[in-house]
């Protein structure tokens, strides 16, 4: 199929209808969207705050399990997660790198 | 990659937030989007507001688009998308398209001996082929808009509207047969 002839007629009868959008828009669309990016911006930034403090606490309470001389009786209830971190080293490996994924991509996400 | 590097950099100018680039974008495409939205939807009111969420989510998600079409294409299928998705919320879908037809027959028909340049050589000719336009379900009258208004061609325009070539083109041809019929109706043309 060929494609039709564009009509001068048509154009003409359709020009004619106004553009309505108010002369104000864009500047108001701009203001309006600097400021949703702005809130947004603050918004990433605190999530990867959160996500930095709580891997921080992680790796010290690990650490703290896993260099301290085993000579009280305290914390029992962290045993089987110190086990299982010390039997299977990657797993503590694989959430801290899940966690560093995360921060870049919330860094990349701010600084876009 | 077919971008001219103006665009790559005004682009670039609103990711870099300079100031004064979003707006200017806006400024550029306004016209586009609002061909788009409201011959779509029909209603001014309802149009701004869309028009708006267009240019809002253009904003959120320019640094997605990878340049692998002209930003004034991207921009529409934004637009294009966001009225559509209006049209379902609100049940619309049986005033949005045209049925199915027979596309070879369409083409004859159309070019048969119809001169819409005559039949719209004064203004009360064009108001009433205005308001044939305006009779047409919302996707060929918005197609209507872009081809003859626009003079976006019909591979940017399947670009903005993700529908095959051949199917724009039979809406034209459809639309074209819709209007002279409407016309002859208004007593506007021969019979």
């Amino acid at each position: 199929m060929t494609a039709p002839g564009r009509s001068a007629a048509i154009a003409k009868a359709l020009a004619m209808q106004a553009h309505e959008l108010p002369a104000n828009f864009p500047a108001e669309v701009a203001a309006l969207a600097q400021a949703r990016a702005s809130a947004r911006h603050v918004g990433l930034n605190d999530l990867a705050l959160l996500g930095a403090f709580v891997l921080m606490i992680g790796i010290c309470i690990a650490g703290w399990f896993i260099f301290e001389p085993q000579e009280s009786g305290a914390a029992e209830w962290l045993d089987p997660v110190v086990r299982a971190m010390n039997s299977q080293p990657w797993l503590a490996v694989g959430v801290a790198g899940v966690a560093v994924v995360q921060m870049l991509t919330f860094r990349r996400r701010t600084n876009t | 990659m077919n971008q001219e590097p103006d665009e790559q950099a005004r682009v670039r100018a609103v990711l870099d937030r300079k100031p004064g680039a979003f707006e200017a974008l806006v400024r550029d495409y306004q016209k586009l989007c609002w061909h788009i939205v409201f011959r779509m939807v029909g209603n001014p009111d309802d149009a701004r507001d869309l028009c708006q969420e267009t240019f809002l989510r253009v904003h959120r998600q320019l640094h997605q688009f990878r340049f692998e079409c002209p930003l004034k294409s991207w921009i529409g299928r934004v637009a294009y998308s966001i009225a559509l998705r209006h049209l379902e919320r609100r049940r619309a879908a049986r005033v949005i398209s045209f049925d199915d037809d027979d596309e070879g027959a369409l083409e004859s028909l159309a070019d048969e001996s119809f001169d819409l340049e005559a039949a719209s050589a004064d203004e009360e000719q064009a108001v009433h082929l205005r308001e044939a336009v305006d009779s047409l379900p919302a996707v060929p009258r918005m197609l209507v808009t872009l081809y003859h208004l626009e003079e976006l061609s019909i591979a940017e325009i399947a670009s903005i509207t993700s529908m095959s070539e051949g199917t724009i083109k039979s809406h034209l041809f459809r639309a074209r047969l819709s209007l002279r019929d409407s016309l002859r109706r208004r007593g506007v043309v021969e019979p």
